[in-house]
Parts: C-alpha cells; structure tokens; sequence
C-alpha cells in the first residue's frame, strides 16, 4: 500500500511547494508580510490511492488542493503529474491537463449555478474534453448519476430541488464525467448531515475501489478520512508535520500534534470518552500571517523543548514509511520513531 | 428474539433513492406567477403597456392635430369634446400628451437599453479579468459618477445642441458609468461563487464560462437596476424637456408642456399644470413599483433558496421563512403563542420543564409544523444533550424556550414550559424580557456574526448586566473583567477595549460564554457551540464548559448534532427526529442499549467509530423536509426493521421503556422497542 | 484613522486629473467647428471668431489647451465668460454659497424626515406606519422636483400666499426672510431625498434586524428600544451613509431646475445661461466647481463610514 515504485512516477507529486499571500497595508499598500498559507510542502498521491488532507484553519489544506489544481498559482516549487513539471503550463495544455484531476466542493449548494439544471452542469465537464453529441452525453450523465445512486430523472432539476447530500452526489458526478485520475475532494461532507455523512463517505470508497482513480481527500478532522485514506497527511500552519499509513497515524501518531487532534475528537461512547486520556492544547492557533519561529507547534505543544523554539524540525522517517517532523525522535528522548504515547511510559520531559 | 443484523451489511453503498414526484416549477415560471401575484406590479405592467401603445400609434389614436391652435376654445376645462381640455393655444391636451408619451417612452427605452448593452460586455470583462484593464476602467468610471447626473446631462445636452436625440445622447452617458459598476461589482461576487471555480478547475473557457455562468448570474440585478432606470431616464428627459433643452416647441413633449403651462398659465389656470406633471409621476412611478417587484421577485432568496439555505445551513427553518419573503408583518424579540389548552406541569417540578410544545411556521405552501409535541425536562445542575439532525427541531425547541422566534412566521401552537414553575408561554414582553439574559440565557452556534461588530467586547458584556441590573459602569466594567477571567481569556483588561472582529472564533465563543454568564443564569441553553470551532479549539470550549458547569452547578441544554461531544459532557440526552423526541434517558443508558432504530443508526454512522477501512453504516435516505414528514412512525421510510404497522399507526411516546433486554427503562418512540436488540455504542 | 483619511484625500488625486480632463473636454462635444459655433453660429463676424478662437486658445493640441486651462483652474482662474465678459471665478464664488445653502437645507429636510420616517418603518415591518410611508415614499421617489415645486408655489404662494412664489434673500442679512425663501425650494428638493433615504434605512435596518447578534442582543434581555436604537441603528447607519454620498450628487443637479423655478440667484440659473448661449468657460467653470463639491462632500461621507465602522477604523 505504501510503496513508492522505483520506476513509475507518482501520479501526483509536490516539492517543496509554497503558496505566500501578500498582506498590504499604509497609505501606499506597501506590501508588509505574508500569509504563509503553504510554506514548503512535499506531498505524494500515488496511482488509485487515497490520500487523507487533515487539518485545522489556517493549516492551508485547501490552499494545497487549489495549487495542485493550478487554480492558483504557487509562489515557489514544483507541481508534478506522472512524472511531468505541469507548475508553469498555461492555456489550452492547462486546459487539456485538467481533465485529469476534477474536484468535488465543500459547500454542495454553491458548487452548483443555480440557473442551470443538473444536465447543464454534469455535461459541462464533456463538453469541455470529450467529443460527444447531446444524445451521448444525456446517456452519459445518466448514467453518472446511476453510478453515484441517484435517479437519471434528477438531470431534469434544478440544484434547489435538491438536497445537501444529493448536491454532493451530484457533484461526485460531475467530477467523474470525464474519468480523471485524480479526484481532489475538498471537506466533501463536512456541510452534510450525519446520516447523508456516512452515504458520502461510503460512496467514495466504492468508486475507489470500483474505479481505481487517486484521491485526495481534505478534511478538518481525522475521523472523516479513517474510513477511506491509505495514507493521512496532518498539516499545521502551511507544514506537513506528519504523513504516513493510515494505521500508523491513528493507532500510533508520532507527532504531538496529530496525537492531540486524536484525542480532540469526542468518541460517541460515554463509557470510553470520559475514561480517555484527554490533550488538552491550550491557546489559539497562531495567525499563518506570523507563524512561531523553529517548529511552529511550539506554542501549543505539551511535550516543548527548548530545541523546538529555534530550529525547525528535520524530516524524520520512520521504519513504517511514517515521515515527520518533530525534535522529539531526534532530540531530548530521542524516540526514533516510536509513537508519542510511548513517552508516558517512559519519563516524561517537564516544560 | 433477536433480530440483529450485521449493521454494515444493510446498505455498504447509498441506493438509488425514489424521485419525489412534486416538481417545483422552473425558475422562469416560478417569477411570473410570483409577479403576478404582486397588485401593484399588475397595475403597473398595464399602465406602461397603455401608455407605450399609446404612444406606438401616436397621433392615429390621438382625436386631434396636437399642434393644431384653436385661439377660440384655449384654455378650456375637461369637457366631452377636449377629454384634459385644451392650453392657452387652443390646442387638445389630450392629444398632445400622447405625442407627448412618444418622446418619454422613445427616450427612457432607447437610453436604458442602449446603456445596459454599452455596459454589460465592459463590466462583465473588466470584473471577471480584472487586474490593470479593471483598475483603468474602474478609475474612468469614478470619475464620471463624481459628476452630478443632472449636471453633466445638461451641460453635455446644450453643447451638442438642443433636440431629443441629443438629449438622448446625453442620458445615456450618464447613465452607463453606473450600469458599469453595477454589472461589473455582480460579476466581482459571482466570480466568487465555487461553481464557476468548479467552471474553471473542469477547464471550461474563460468565453463560455462568461457567457453560460456569470452573465445568467448577473443578469438579475442588471434587470433591476435598468427597470429602475427607466423611471430616471423619464425624469431627465422631461426635466431638460422643461428647461427647454429637449423637444422645441410646438412639438409636444411632457416636459415642454409643463414648461408651457407652468410659464403661461401658472396664476389664471393652474389645471393645465395637474396633467404633464401628474403623468411623468404616474409613469416614473409604474417603472419603480415594476423595479420594486422585480428586485423581490429576483433576490437570490426567493429565486434560488438554496442560497440563502447556504448561509445559514443549519437553520432548517430559515428556508422556511424566506419562502414568504421579507414583506410581512413580524413581532420580533417575542414568539407568538395561539394554544387553546394549557397542558399541567409534571411533578415534581423540575428547573425547566417542557410539555407538549409545538411550533409552527405560516409559509407560502401554509402553514408547516417544524416542532411536535416535545416534552421533556431538565433538573437543577444537570446537563441534558439535545440531539439531532438538521430539520429535526432542535434548534427551534431551544429559541422557543426562550421566545426568541420572530411571529409571524413562528407561532407556538401547543403546550407549555415551566421555568421554575412559571409558565414561560403567558409571560408578557416585559416579563419576558427580564428572564432572559438574568435566568435563562443562550449561547449560539455562529461566534463570528453573534457578536455586535459596531461596540467594544467590554460594552456586550456590561449590558448584560446593566439590562438587569442597576449598577453603575464601574461596576459592570468589573464584572466584565472577572467574566473574561472566569472563561480564561488571556490579557482580559485589554480585551475589553477591543472590538469582536479583533478576535479568533474561539475566542469570541468565549466571550459569548461570558454575555450569557453575566447575570449567573440558573439555565444556560447552547446551541451548538462549538460546532463552528476548530477541533482542538471545540476540546478547549468542552474542557471550558463542564469545569464551568460543575463550577456554578449549572443546567445546561446543550443542543448539537455530535453524539460525541454529549457522550463527552451530557448526562441526559433526547433525541430528536423530524420534529419528535424519538429517544430519551441517561446518557449511558441509551448510548449503550438504545431501543429506537434511529438513534443505533446515528450511533453506527459516527465517523469515528468502526475499524479503519471498514465501510460506515448508512442509514439511506434524506432527512424529510417538514411539509413532507410521513405518516406512521416518521423513520419508517429509513427504518430497517420496519413493517407494516410502522407505516400506518402513529406511534406515541413510551414513556418508561425497558426494551428488550431490561436496562434501565427510558423513553422511547418505537412500535418495536420490545422485541429489537439493537446496537449500542461501540 | 488618520491614514484612513489621508488615504481617501489621496485617492482623490487621480480623481481630481481625470475628472477634470473630462469637463474639459466637453468643449469638444460642441458639433462643427467650435470657434464658429461658440461666436454666435451662422451670424458670427470672422472677427469674433478669431477673437474666440484666441482666446480659447482652439488652435493649440488639445493636451496643450487642456494644460493651460488647469494650471489657470488651480490658481483659481476660470476664464471670462465669453458674453459678459465678467471672471467666472468670480461669478460662481457669488452664487455658491448661495446653491450650498439650498443643498444643505434640501438634506436637513431629508435627514429629519427620512430618517424617524425609516426607523418607525423598520420597527414594525408591514404595520401600518410602514404601509403609510412605504406609500408615500414610493410616491416621493417618483415625483418630479420641479413639479412638486410648481405644486408647492400655486398652493402656498397662490393659493394660500403665506409664503413667497420666488426670489432669496442672503441669510446674514435676514435670516427670518432666509427661511421663508428657502423652505419650498428646501422641500421640493428634499422630498426625494428624504423618500429614498427613509427607504433605503428601513431596508438597512431589517437587514440588520435578522442578524444574528440581534439575536443575541434579544436573548440578553434588550428592549425594542435598545435593540433598535443601540444595536441596529449603528450598523446601518453604515451603508446608508454611503447613499447619503450618492444624494449629494442628485441634490445639486435638483438646484440647478429649483434655482430656475424660484428664481434664486444661485449656480442653477448662470449655468442655464451659460448652456444656452455656449458660453463654454461659463458651462466648465460651473461643471468642475459642482464636482469638486460633490467629491469632497463624498470624501467625507467616506471617512464618516470609515469612522462608523470599527473593522476599517481599527486593524
């Protein structure tokens, strides 16, 4: 699962790509610093695989899906597709590009115009890339629809007739209409309702499986993704700081931050969440406009050294093929690797 | 007997669900008939079509020559043979003042359309590509609004020369600097919305993309601002017309006549100045009550609700409420109460108790019960989780608690709820009013647009108080700064000075925390709050709130969607289902042995529970809308242990239920609660 | 604050150039031959014309004409009015004063008239004050100043002569005889204001209304009064102080009509004059002083917004 050959690219592969916006300000709109809403991100979605996005605000998730979609353009780095340095095409080789990778939308109502029907919608990818006559792409869209559950009868209606979860479907549709490689799934059920939630996240597995496209699937928390992402990426203020086998995250973090954001996550089982050791972080997330100096979790980490405030982590990779980026697996308890919960075992570093 | 079944086996993938079968109309039809059911717009839509008629068939259909003077009969008065009566030349006014209509109608049509055209490629191009053109364009069109309309219209009308198609000119230059903002800031927002990113990122054409998303999109507003614009072309044109710039005399024109009656006839037959002017008002006003009922007609909320839907998603009943439009009479700060009985209250009286509340909204499709038949109660110190999906009531039980639904839409249509033994429903305003915020206070969901953006944090948390009371500003000033502390704001002497937009959301969730704790409420309602939080920020508010309520020894209703965060902090937990309570008990009793299909259904579809990889349980479906809840039990349709009875009888509240395994009973809305094992949490 | 304002000062340079180069070129809408056409069309004298043709300096590249009649503008020199030969410069600092007062006293009626008027609509959406003056101010929108000025003299001044048809009088030298010749004018042109500034402050304030720290205002207890007063009126007060901007616009174009009806010797008339007869430094002179006005007068309903609303005042 997570073997990266040799000779075959990835599918979807990024180097140390960085996104600054400028922040303006005076009389002149002197340009005073930056947002670093990406600042340096290596990032790698294999052939038919899923990778799981997960971050707060701020950590520049979905700043990362617009790069890689080239909808905006990166500061610095590379975006590369099979192989291919795609980071400076433009026109219709950028046009003809995207028809590899489509995306499905956090909010379902917008993502849709409300003036067209969903024919009209589901058709615009087609018409775009595929050279096909009305008869065919109504069939297709049909079809589609099919595919994702739905009735062909939907393509007649206009996105109010619709609901949240359907929209969403819908959207999934349209993104496959084309059948790209890659789908880059933006918070895709975060606005649904539980019961539509699980009907969402379900049906993205199925066409994994059934359809062998990549995703990237962006979220806000680690539960959304566990039950579909071969490997999770944890990003904080514009970083990677831990990526690795879905297992290997969950079961055992090696960074303080995705063990905390585990155990943020109330469990529906009262017996087990008042039992849980909780991690508390305290303070806000610092603004991304002025992340900390040396590793920017410092601020919120429990396990702080003082090696942390000054130097930024080096990439640290694990047996597993777990990367990360923590002064711990080098430094002070030098835990080379083993998972976070393994320093309540041992003795604990004070503050 | 058990009935169980491998949960992930019932529906691994959503299946194709059935159609509902009632169509909404299209768009275009749905705007006519919505226009059509305006009076005013009728009227003015025949107005306009018998003054443009008029003015097509001119003097075919005028009785007289308008320009024939009949020195004998001038000055005359309404009669049979002169309908409006003749001016001091002799001449038929009547006549004249459909030659007249040519020139206004000629006019207003000519220069609106001409400018929209003019506009609407410039504005559409300089929004959606932007950069240096924009800036250029932008600057060129500031500095042609800069200049009074009226002003630049005569001074450019009298040095072309002085004539109707000058004027003409001179209209439409003024007006298209406008129509250019007005298109160009419309396409600014639509470019925003994600579906043309979607447009882009498929690869659509930057040309198509232009024409087949952003110009339908932009088309509403531009329709608006121009119908708006007839009635101001009509204006100009009669108004130079008046200072003699337009038509020249004999040629009859509106203004002209005005002019004429106003010059001539002003002392000896004031009359003659009642008509022109009464129908250049009567014409300005059929294009704005006509652009008024368009700008409703067209507003994102009435034509595509999902927009505003959007906005506010977790507020089912916000759709509801928009389908009727802004224009109705609404009592605000105090929901409306229409109950015939008043149900007794339980003993022994609980903090709060509710029975057999029901609320109902007045809509367009009539009237719609979003909330049935709730009852249930929260003891002194005592946590109760209300739980649900969207649509299920449970924010609207939680704001008609405190009556803070607007009537109409909102209306409480049966029973009660007794705070402290006073029922809540024949409180007056005043009553009311002094509850709130002192004994019974709410924090929202949404901390970015809860808090005024136009006051200080210290000048929220100090009217808290002082609504309550009588403390002098130091004093309140004091509490506030305790407040802060108590909710752990850091620096919160500094933070008093500050304004909301100054702070992150978790802090701002804070501060609300600290406006509702105040006046020391016996009972703090939360409505989701922390659900618009970061998750690391919602374990820092959970952390904050039960050390908080074990603290003051609160009660708390904690209203959310998250069956996690009310295993986290709950000690009771009713939940809700299109509008019922459909389970209700100790918070680990009926997480661990729930009786109501539903709620082990929730249970199952939690993303966190489950093995890594495995597929979710799904419950299939949708949530039904409030006008569409099915009869029988309403999770039948959902349900996978239904049968037939499920679809027929209605199924009541068993209060007491001890299921199938004989745990501790609570309440349940089951047919089948007796004979079903179901799954509790994992 | 202080770069907020001195920002809007600053964006009004570019403004100012372009704003200018456009009046100034309005010479050029003049069909034909202007030099001709400006000495009196068919009847003019090859002398006159010459005469024009120097003075205006319509030989020179239109660049060149251009800079030379703003270095002259900004010393304060508008150039003599082609007819009367008397300074333009001069001619409006006499009448402006005069159009101001009228423009201001227009916007007092506004103000006080369409702002209760507003606040009394919102308070009770489709009540029955807001039934009545969303009829009168529909009907307020829609009148013709210059009519509802003819209606207010033959009422009045004809009819009941309580007050008088015309004329002004200086308010320094009788500021009773003052407010008696300026509150038709005052009321013809401020009924339109007052109309579309009552209308767009109830729209403001229900929206506002509906917002959710309304909400939150109604679940700590405030009354109608401070629910409506403190917490809604000062947020929409902000967008409507934009539209206030715009009104200033719309009111000066209105004197220059009130002006002629009443006969107030203010910018309205000379202008009229001026556009009559295509006295082209007359027609400019008055154009840029009107927009230099207006944009200042804008600038400050600007800054007031900014002043208003925390979000721009405090970063």
């Amino acid at each position: 699962m997570t073997e990266t050959t040799t000779e075959a690219p990835a599918l979807l592969e990024t180097r140390q790509v960085r996104k600054l916006f400028p922040l303006e300000r005076g009389l002149r709109r002197r340009v005073h610093g930056h947002v670093r809403a990406v600042d340096g991100v290596d990032l790698v979605v294999p052939r038919a695989t899923t990778v799981g996005l997960v971050g707060e605000s701020g950590s520049g998730k979905s700043t990362l899906g617009r790069l890689v979609l080239r909808l905006i353009q990166p500061t610095s780095g590379q975006i590369c597709f099979e192989g291919n340095d795609i980071t400076n095409l433009h026109g219709r080789k950028l046009r003809e590009l995207r028809r590899n990778f489509q995306i499905v939308f956090q909010d379902p109502y917008s993502s849709f115009d409300a003036t067209a029907t969903m024919l009209d919608s589901l058709r615009e990818p087609m018409r775009a890339h595929l050279q096909l006559d009305a008869a065919q792409q109504m069939a297709r869209a049909a079809e589609l629809l099919e595919i994702v559950g739905m009735s062909p009868e939907y393509l007649t209606r206009y996105p109010y007739e619709l609901s949240g979860g359907q929209l969403q479907r819908a959207g999934v549709a349209r993104a496959l209409s084309v059948d790209p490689k890659l789908l880059i799934l933006d918070e895709p059920v975060s606005s649904l309702d539980v019961s539509t939630q699980a009907q969402v996240i379900n049906l993205f597995a199925h066409l994994q499986e059934r359809l062998h496209v990549a995703m990237l699937f962006i979220a806000h928390d680690l539960s959304i993704v566990r039950h579909v992402s071969e490997r999770i990426a944890v990003m904080y203020l514009g970083r990677i700081v831990e990526d690795g086998p879905a297992e290997s995250v969950y079961d055992q973090p090696k960074h303080p931050y995705t063990e905390a954001l585990l155990s943020a996550i109330p469990v529906p089982n009262p017996v087990r969440q008042r039992e849980r050791r909780r991690i508390i972080l305290q303070g806000d997330i610092p603004s991304p406009a002025n992340p900390p100096s040396g590793c920017r979790f410092h601020t919120r980490c429990p396990y702080v050294m003082d090696i942390c405030r000054t130097q930024d982590p080096a990439l640290f990779r694990t047996p597993d093929g777990t990367t990360v980026f923590c002064h711990l697996h080098t430094s002070g308890p030098q835990l080379e690797g083993a998972p976070i919960g393994d320093l309540r075992n041992v003795n604990r570093p004070t503050k | 007997m058990s009935l169980r079944t491998d949960v992930n086996e019932l529906a691994p993938v959503a299946g194709t669900e059935a159609v509902p079968t009632v169509r909404q109309a299209s768009p275009r039809r749905r705007l006519v008939r919505r226009l059509a059911h305006k009076r005013g717009a009728v009227l003015a839509i025949a107005f306009l079509a018998v003054v443009t008629i008029a003015a097509i068939f001119g003097t075919a259909v005028a009785p007289y020559d308008p320009n024939a003077q009949d020195i004998l009969n001038s000055n005359h008065l309404p009669s049979w043979s002169h309908l409006l009566g003749t001016d001091d030349l002799g001449r038929d006014i009547l006549s004249r003042l459909i030659v007249g209509a040519r020139v206004s109608v000629r006019i207003s049509l000519q220069t609106v359309l001409l400018a929209g055209l003019i506009a609407l490629p410039i504005g559409l191009v300089s929004g959606y590509i932007g950069g240096r053109l924009d800036n250029l364009l932008m600057r060129i069109v500031d500095a042609m609004l800069a200049f009074p309309p009226l002003v630049l219209a005569i001074a450019v009308a009298g040095l072309l020369g002085k004539g109707v198609g000058n004027v003409a000119l001179a209209i439409t230059i003024v007006m298209v600097p406008g129509f250019t903002r007005l298109v160009r800031a419309s396409t600014l927002a639509v470019k925003e919305e994600t579906f043309v990113e979607a447009s882009r990122s498929i690869g659509t054409r930057t040309r198509r993309i232009l024409s087949h998303r952003v110009l339908p999109n932009v088309r509403s507003p531009l329709i608006v601002g121009m119908s708006l614009a007839f009635g101001a072309a009509i204006l100009a044109e009669a108004g130079l017309s008046f200072l003699g710039l337009s038509q020249q005399p004999p040629n009859a024109s509106w203004g002209n006549m005005l002019r004429g009656a106003y010059d001539r006839s002003l002392y000896t037959h004031p009359w003659q100045l009642w008509i022109p002017g009464g129908v250049i008002a009567l014409m300005v006003l059929a294009y704005n009550t006509l652009g008024d009922a368009l700008r409703d007609v067209l507003s994102p909320a009435q034509w595509a609700p999902t927009r505003d839907r959007r906005r506010k998603p977790w507020q089912a009943w916000n759709v509801l409420r928009t389908w009727r439009g802004r224009r109705r009479k609404t009592r605000r700060g105090l929901t409306a109460v229409t109950r015939i009985e008043v149900p007794p209250m339980r003993e022994p009286a609980p903090l709060l108790g509710v029975e057999h509340l029901s609320v109902e909204f007045d809509t367009e499709q009539g009237r719609v019960r979003v909330v049935d038949d709730v009852s249930f109660h929260v003891a002194s110190g005592e946590v109760l989780g209300l739980v649900g999906e969207s649509g299920s009531g449970k924010t609207v039980t939680s704001l008609s608690i405190m009556r803070l639904l607007g009537s109409p839409p909102a209306r409480i249509a049966e029973g009660a709820v007794y705070f402290e033994g006073r029922d809540l429903f024949a409180l007056s305003f005043d009553e009311m009013r002094a509850l709130r915020g002192s004994e019974l206070a709410m924090v929202f969901q949404d901390p970015m647009t809860s808090l005024n953006p136009a006051f200080t944090i210290g000048d929220q948390l100090r009217e808290a108080l002082r609504l309550h009371e009588d403390v002098d500003r130091a004093t309140a000033q004091a509490r506030a700064r305790d407040m802060l502390d108590l909710v752990q704001i850091p620096a919160p002497e500094q933070r008093l000075h500050e304004y909301p937009h100054q702070l992150s959301g978790g802090m701002r969730q804070r501060v609300m925390l600290a406006i509702a704790l105040m006046c020391r409420p016996k009972l703090l309602i939360a409505d989701e709050p922390t659900t618009a939080l970061d998750v690391t920020i919602q374990a820092q508010m959970l952390d904050l709130l039960r050390s908080l309520q074990q603290e003051l020894s609160l009660s708390v209703i904690f209203v959310t969607h998250d069956l996690g965060v009310v295993a986290d902090i709950c000690d009771r937990v009713a939940v809700m289902y299109s509008g019922q309570i459909v389970e209700q008990g100790a918070v680990g009793e009926v997480f661990a042995h729930p009786q109501q299909p539903y709620t082990e259904g929730l249970l199952a579809a939690m993303p966190q529970t489950g093995q890594i990889g495995d597929a979710l349980y799904v419950i299939p479906g949708q949530v039904p809308h409030p006008r569409a809840w099915p009869g029988g039990c309403r999770f039948h349709p959902r349900c996978a242990y239904v049968l037939e009875a499920c679809r027929s009888e209605t199924v009541p509240l068993t209060v007491g239920s001890d299921g199938a395994t004989a745990h501790t009973p609570h309440d349940v809305r089951c047919l089948r609660s007796r004979e079903l094992d179901l799954r509790g949490a994992q | 604050m202080g770069t907020l304002i001195a920002r809007r000062l600053l964006a009004l340079v570019p403004l100012l150039i372009l704003v200018s180069f456009f009046v100034f070129i309005l010479i050029t809408l003049v069909p034909g031959d202007a030099s001709v056409e400006l000495a009196g069309g068919e009847n003019a004298t090859p002398e006159r014309i010459a005469e024009v043709r120097q003075e205006l300096h319509l030989d020179e590249p239109v660049f060149q004409q251009y800079g030379r009649w703003l270095g002259n503008a900004v010393q304060g020199d508008l150039g003599h009015s082609l007819y009367a030969r008397t300074s333009v410069s001069q001619d409006i600092a006499e009448r402006l004063p005069i159009t101001l007062s009228l423009v201001a006293a227009a916007l007092l009626v506004g103000l006080l008239v369409g702002v209760p008027l507003g606040i009394l609509a919102a308070m009770r959406p489709a009540g029955a004050v807001d039934k009545a003056s969303r009829f009168g101010t529909t009907l307020g929108i829609s009148i013709p100043e210059y009519w509802l000025a003819i209606i207010l003299v033959v009422l009045f001044a004809v009819d009941l002569r309580v007050l008088p048809p015309s004329g002004y009088v200086p308010f320094f030298e009788d500021p009773l005889g003052w407010l008696e010749h300026i509150v038709l004018p005052a009321v013809a042109l401020g009924t339109w204001s007052a109309a579309s500034l009552s209308r767009q402050l109830r729209a403001a304030l229900i929206d506002v209304l509906d917002t959710n720290y309304v909400r939150t205002a109604w679940a700590k207890g405030g009354s109608t009064r401070v629910i409506v007063v403190k917490h809604a009126l000062k947020n929409a007060a902000i967008p409507v102080v934009t539209i206030l901007a715009l009104q200033i616009g719309f009111l000066m174009g209105g004197t220059v009509i009130i002006e002629e009806i009443f006969t107030i010797p203010g910018m309205g008339p000379y202008f009229l004059r001026g556009v009559i007869s295509f006295d082209v430094p007359v027609i400019q002179g008055v154009v840029l002083v009107f927009v230099l006005a207006a944009l200042l007068l804008s600038t400050l309903a600007d800054i007031t917004y900014g002043f208003l609303n925390p979000k721009v005042r405090v970063q």
